[in-house]
């Protein structure tokens, strides 16, 4: 039978020197059904092709651009997901983005777009539909990321989807992203700086063909369907009005917003920053993804119209925000369009920072080296100043420019006690130490120091039993928060939207694949299998790397050091806390608890053998 | 011409979001089985750092210069319908039709090498039905 929804083909690219060799590759049938698209095939490429030999900024690492079936389908909104062994962390990494890029690949004809090799000199790839050609792109290095963008869409047309990395992936920052439509990002991990070590400034793709669909009547009522579940949901209203701004109402409330470097979870000054005045200061309209009925992002202007973006998120307002001490959204907002143009994740670039400014207030660093910053919390000229000399590493920015795991190395005298990261990936807007289910979050989410696989803050005790500040039943909670996410992720759709606007559960998700793809026989069951299997392929991925239990945890500073004020004030976390978490969470996921690798059965009963071998101890 | 009152879609561009799920509704709308923006006969334009969304989509204009420009009578009004409609299999891909409409109205499939024109989906458009936003309606002219 033929599949619907997928393209149906890899696309397989090596740079080489001045040329490019391309070839297709049609998807394995055998393990399809098994890992279906997006992050579940894409691991599975990754896994195939960069092992422990493979270092994030060889040649040999690929950038894998992914899609899944549901992609480009006027289900809800697209997305890609950029996945490649990551300069941050040195493990697994796979990054989402909406914009519309998704379609484009597969009306190009490929589900995946694997990149492979180094080019001579900078140049960008363009892909219309079966040409590859590997173009210059002198003219584009150094640019900003956005200008290179509008500088592409001038010469290619603005039918041709386009992915840049900006100065800071040229510079080999390994946080630097990957942006497309201007204002959306694959934001974390550093696909930038593998894109740039291979001096390959942009993707630029144009396709004409279609994404066949099983069902179109069938998918025609289910869009009713899912309109009337968001016209009756809890969020899909505030959702469209504020975005994900709107998190900084709830997490204030319950005291785990990010403040000058996670010292508090609680910010004074967030009535300056928050979604309310976001919307009433700076908020000019609201911007949506491909195929999404509930745009999300808000073009801002702010400065006296010098700032254009669309943004910022809660991420950026938490970490370039509160976490830094500022208190003025139209800063935050400044901060957000230079992190776009200079193409640096904003999440590792405010902690980045804030960890710079703990060390200065701490008398660690001085003047002399923040080459007279002065880096007190709150000072935004500081901040602005700082973004660029990351992105260039220029000076004391290039002190801060290898994420804060090595910032702490080199600035030493304690620092590493509030270095904030686990696994070297730094942490986004949630203070685990007044939710302690967001530890254990944090420490087991396969690309480190992660809110974007499971998220337990504020979930309602109706949902889940748990305990918010000690151990019981916080596994059960993670796993499950992880699991929902992985269909959706192998889609791939927008996660947000479905769990939010449509409250879609996973029997919404399997009718979704049995309408687009033709799987008659598709059920909810097989997906939470689904989910268990791509959770553990990115485990299996990571143990090969080396990781163990003993990277399982978390910053000194959460664990050791009681949460000075808000809900969670006094409380100290502690390893005994954190371990019980993980004992219990390794049981659910079939890992070894000594060693934190999955057990030999669970490789077995996840149908895992012949993709992932033996594995070490 | 018909002594019909002319309707059309119409476009309120400060309510567009950019999503494409008229480009996307409309494809599929017209070619059962798929869906393929590039086959929409609505296209928003967007200029993201202007953030400026405008979805175009032809206003059923009473003159038909695409029917005028057409050199081999693909573009006809069948009877009863009042709008011209573009036939697929006539259609020689020559894009004069698209050059000719002075709203730049028209699209190309290149993969079907022909003109795409809205044919206002037999009087229920079906973009105008999904549009989350209300960017778009249905209008009568006076």
């Amino acid at each position: 039978m033929k599949l619907c929804g997928y393209a149906g083909k890899v696309l397989d690219i090596q740079l080489d020197g001045e040329k490019v060799v391309w070839k297709t590759e049609p998807l394995e049938e055998k393990i399809l059904r098994r890992l279906i698209g997006g992050r579940g095939y894409g691991a599975y490429l990754l896994y195939r092709l960069a092992g422990p030999t493979v270092k994030p900024l060889d040649p040999a690492n690929p950038v894998i651009l992914s899609t899944g079936p549901l992609t480009g389908t006027p289900l809800a909104g697209s997305k890609f997901v950029s996945i490649t062994k990551s300069p941050l962390t040195g493990l697994f990494l796979d990054s989402y983005s909406g914009g519309e890029l998704a379609g484009e690949i597969k009306y190009a004809g490929y589900d995946h777009i694997v990149i492979r090799g180094r080019c001579a000199f900078p140049s960008y790839l363009y892909i219309e539909n079966g040409k590859i050609e590997l173009r210059d792109a002198s003219h584009l290095w150094g640019q900003s990321a956005l200008d290179t963008e509008e500088t592409l869409k001038k010469e290619l047309g603005s039918e041709a989807k386009i992915l840049v990395t900006g100065p800071a992936g040229e510079n080999l920052v390994p946080f630097a992203c990957v942006c497309t439509d201007y204002y959306h990002q694959s934001g974390r991990g550093g696909v930038g700086a593998v894109m740039g070590s291979k001096n390959l400034k942009a993707v630029a793709v144009r396709g004409s063909g279609g994404i066949t669909l099983a069902d179109s009547a069938g998918l025609e009522r289910f869009r009713l369907y899912l309109i009337e579940k968001f016209k009756k949901s809890n969020y899909g209203e505030l959702r469209v009005k504020y975005g994900t701004t709107y998190t900084t109402v709830s997490v204030s409330s319950i005291g785990v917003l990010p403040t000058r470097n996670f010292q508090q979870g609680t910010f004074e000054g967030i009535e300056k920053i928050n979604c309310f005045t976001m919307k009433e200061k700076i908020w000019e309209s609201d911007h949506g993804c491909l195929g999404c009925q509930a745009p999300c992002m808000n073009f801002v202007r702010g400065r006296k119209g010098k700032v254009r973006v669309a943004g910022p998120e809660y991420e950026t307002i938490a970490l370039l925000g509160s976490n830094v001490g500022v208190d003025d959204i139209e800063a935050v907002a400044w901060f957000n369009e230079l992190c776009d143009a200079y193409g640096v994740d904003t999440i590792s670039c405010g902690n980045v920072i804030a960890f710079a400014m703990e060390c200065y207030e701490r008398g660690l660093l001085d003047q002399k080296t923040t080459d007279g910053l002065d880096l007190r919390f709150g000072n935004a000229e500081a901040v602005g100043a700082l973004i660029p000399k990351i992105a260039k590493r220029e000076g004391f920015g290039n002190w801060l420019a290898d994420g804060v795991r090595k910032a702490a190395e080199r600035i030493g005298k304690g620092s590493e006690h509030f270095s904030i990261h686990v696994k070297g990936m730094e942490i986004p807007g949630y203070e685990p130490r007044g939710a302690y289910p967001m530890g254990l979050a944090y420490a087991t989410a396969t690309r480190g120091g992660c809110h974007r696989r499971a998220k337990p803050v504020e979930i309602p005790k109706n949902r889940f039993q748990y305990d918010n500040f000690g151990y019981q039943g916080n596994a059960e909670m993670v796993k499950k928060l992880q699991d929902a996410r992985e269909p959706i992720h192998c889609g791939i759709l927008c996660d947000a939207l479905l769990r939010f606007c449509f409250e879609a559960d996973m029997k919404d998700v399997a009718d979704m694949y049995r309408m687009v793809v033709g799987w008659e026989d598709i059920s909810a069951q097989e997906l939470s299998t689904l989910a268990e299997r791509v959770y553990t392929l990115t485990r299996c991925y990571n143990v090969r790397e080396g990781t163990r239990r003993k990277d399982d945890t978390l910053p000194p500073r959460f664990l050791h050091d009681p949460l000075p004020d808000g809900p969670g004030k006094g409380k100290i976390m502690g390893d005994d806390t954190l371990n019980r978490m993980l004992d219990e969470y390794y049981d659910l996921r079939g890992w070894d608890r000594r060693t934190g690798v999955p057990t030999p059965e669970t490789i077995r009963r996840l149908d895992l053998e012949e993709i992932v071998g033996s594995l070490p101890e | 011409m018909t002594n019909d009152r002319r309707r059309y879609i119409e476009s309120n561009p400060q309510n567009c979001s950019g999503c494409r799920l008229c480009e996307l509704v409309c494809s599929t709308k017209h070619n059962p089985g798929m869906t393929n923006s590039k086959k929409a006969r609505i296209r928003v334009m967007i200029e993201h750092r202007e953030n400026k969304n405008d979805p175009r989509v032809c206003r059923q204009c009473p003159e038909h210069p695409c029917l005028e420009a057409c050199p081999v009578e693909a573009i006809r009004i069948p009877p009863g319908r009042g709008i011209p409609i573009v036939e697929a299999e006539v259609c020689t891909g020559c894009r004069a039709c698209v050059e000719a409409c002075p709203g730049g109205f028209m699209y190309f499939d290149e993969d079907a090498n022909a003109a795409l024109k809205c044919d206002f989906c037999g009087g229920d458009p079906e973009c105008v039905k999904n549009c989350p936003q209300n960017a778009i309606f249905v209008k009568t002219a006076e």
